[in-house]
């Protein structure tokens, strides 16, 4: 076949799969934005019939965010982000320390604690929140945010940002850490002198990622938590099993849910990418 | 000088110590707790010891045999699924074209979104009455199936959600696998006159292997680990038609509070996860300390 025709016909299926690839991906998400801004009785004829809206609305934000429903999703919202927050600003630093720890030294049984941290991320998190259930209520901390964050941050996070930090910790060369030896720095100088300001950029991946893990966590509150420590994902689940449904209002909630997230993966979608490949593959 | 050897435990301590906390002690405990029946009372818990008793449940368990072909159905599907669709996107992506960082940052999203919400998206594009699916169908001459309603058309969705859901990380990952094959290996190749399937079986595949076995695993282990889309979605599905084992271990824990029953499901779980587990952590360790 003609070479010219066959690159003209390559370019056009590949821009006909990355359109069809686009549409799978966005039309769920778009549906949902879009359902979150039409009237209730607007949605479920546009949703039933293919009726076209008339009119977008931010009805359902009201509602959601100081009306009727704002009881319901305010807090959840705030501990959500609080969650996420504290998590990741715990994670990160022991995982940093951890890490530092892991790879830049050496000492016995490194290689199997190594492997126990990847070992712990194949296990089902089923396994250990079942005792964790019957802990937290022993010690008083069921539904409470600070046990949602205790076991989050220093149970489930820091071993994987931990693994995460690694992949980058050992990508710097020694000679880097002995140069800062013969002039006499002891660890902690290296750490914070050296390694801090070459990490920053795994940090900030690793921040990233730990933010949107917390964000979206759902099993460990659907466990532990129930109304003081309710998280917005958990407000989602909880429309499970609602009589009288309101789609456009649950709608309105998942929108919310989902901002954070894909606003950081399309700002800071470089570090994403790399992040991800990092910890993937390491060549 | 002694104490120079002990300063990497300073800095492991922190994270050990959470480690400890919340993954070693709740290991021994869930153990414990598969041996025997838990009571909750006001001021604590009772624990009874029962011996094999729950484990012997698994076994005479009758909703188990259709629990694991449902697993099994569900993994498999899902799995091959989506490695069929990360790899052929891959090999899409894997060009340069107008748009491709934004088609790259749109993939990422359904991972980065958490997966309760993309459950409730679905189940409200599927729902019996008013869900945009069934509209659009039933605008094309269709009776209007309630999906969720039907064991089958439960299963098939849950399964397409959870590809939704699950394929940009392994899309992510044939992309990477695929940018380590130099052009020049095709250059070759197109010299000698191969044309484009030989190019991608003798070149494409047998290099990409690693990854692909990789992915595999990785798709595996996580797969059979769904929750929230299923929970979302169907709650385990008309008459259990999308229970899952890792979805039953819950019920019975959570739904039921057969807390002992729970954790000996969790258990023997474990064991088969542990056999792939091996095989994850023989890959990762192999790319990372090199």
């Amino acid at each position: 076949m003609n070479k010219k025709l066959q690159k003209i016909i390559n370019k056009i299926l590949t821009y006909v799969i990355v359109v069809i690839l686009i549409i799978y991906i966005a039309f769920p998400l778009a549906w949902a934005i879009i359902s979150s801004f039409l009237s209730e009785i607007e949605l479920t004829r546009f949703s039933g019939e293919l009726k076209l809206p008339t009119h977008l609305t931010l009805s359902n934000y009201q509602k959601v965010l100081y009306g009727p429903r704002s009881d319901e999703v305010v807090p959840a919202m705030l501990n959500s982000a609080t969650l996420a927050l504290t998590t990741t600003f715990y994670s990160v630093s022991i995982g940093l320390l951890a890490s530092y720890g892991f790879v830049r030294f050496k000492f016995r049984g490194k290689e199997f604690l190594f492997s126990l941290i990847l070992f712990f991320q194949v296990l089902p998190g089923l396994l250990f929140l079942i005792p964790i259930y019957v802990m937290l209520r022993t010690w008083g901390l069921y539904d409470t945010l600070f046990g949602l964050f205790i076991v989050l941050a220093a149970g489930f996070e820091t071993p994987f940002i931990t693994w995460l930090l690694s992949s980058y910790m050992g990508s710097i060369p020694v000679e880097v850490e002995e140069a800062a030896k013969i002039d006499g720095a002891n660890s902690l100088q290296i750490l914070y002198r050296i390694f801090l300001p070459l990490l920053t950029p795994a940090l900030l991946t690793a921040a990233l990622y730990c933010f949107i893990s917390a964000w979206n966590e759902f099993f460990l509150p659907l466990i532990a938590a129930s109304y003081n420590a309710r998280t917005l994902p958990l407000i989602i689940a909880m429309h499970r099993t609602e009589f009288y449904p309101e789609f456009a209002t649950s709608m309105a909630i998942t929108t919310l849910c989902l901002i954070p997230p894909t606003l950081i993966v399309i700002l800071l979608n470089r570090y994403f990418i790399k992040g991800l490949l990092a910890g993937a593959l390491k060549q | 000088m002694q104490y120079r050897k002990l300063t990497p435990f300073f800095y492991i301590f922190p994270a050990l110590l959470g480690v400890t906390v919340f993954i070693f002690y709740p290991l021994l405990y869930g153990l414990i707790l598969s041996f025997s029946e838990i009571k909750f009372v006001p001021g604590g818990i009772i624990l009874r010891y029962t011996g094999f008793e729950n484990f012997y449940k698994i076994f005479t368990d009758a909703r188990v045999p259709q629990i694991a072909n449902v697993t099994i159905g569900f993994v498999v599907i899902t799995v091959i699924g989506t490695i069929l669709l990360s790899l052929v996107a891959a090999l899409f992506l894997n060009q340069d074209f107008k748009g491709k960082k934004i088609a790259l940052i749109l993939c990422l999203i359904p991972w980065a979104i958490p997966r309760i919400a993309s459950g409730e998206i679905w189940k409200w594009l599927l729902n019996g009455s008013y869900g945009l699916i069934g509209t659009v169908l039933m605008k094309l001459g269709q009776p209007r199936i309630v999906f969720l309603a039907d064991p089958n058309w439960a299963f098939f969705w849950v399964s397409f959600v959870e590809i939704w859901i699950g394929f940009p990380y392994t899309l992510l990952l044939f992309l990477s696998g695929l940018q380590f094959i130099p052009p020049n290996l095709y250059e070759a190749a197109l010299i000698d006159g191969a044309g484009k399937i030989r190019r991608f079986w003798n070149i494409t595949l047998p290099l990409l292997k690693p990854v692909f076995l990789f992915a595999l695993i990785q798709r595996i282990i996580w797969n059979i680990k769904a929750f929230a889309a299923i929970y979302m979605l169907t709650g385990g599905g008309p008459y259990n038609a999308t229970t899952v084992y890792y979805y039953y271990i819950w019920t019975q824990t959570f739904e039921w509070f057969n807390f002992g029953y729970g954790a000996a499901l969790a258990y023997f779980f474990t064991i088969f996860l542990t056999i792939l587990a091996i095989f994850y952590i023989k890959f990762s360790l192999k790319s990372e300390y090199k």
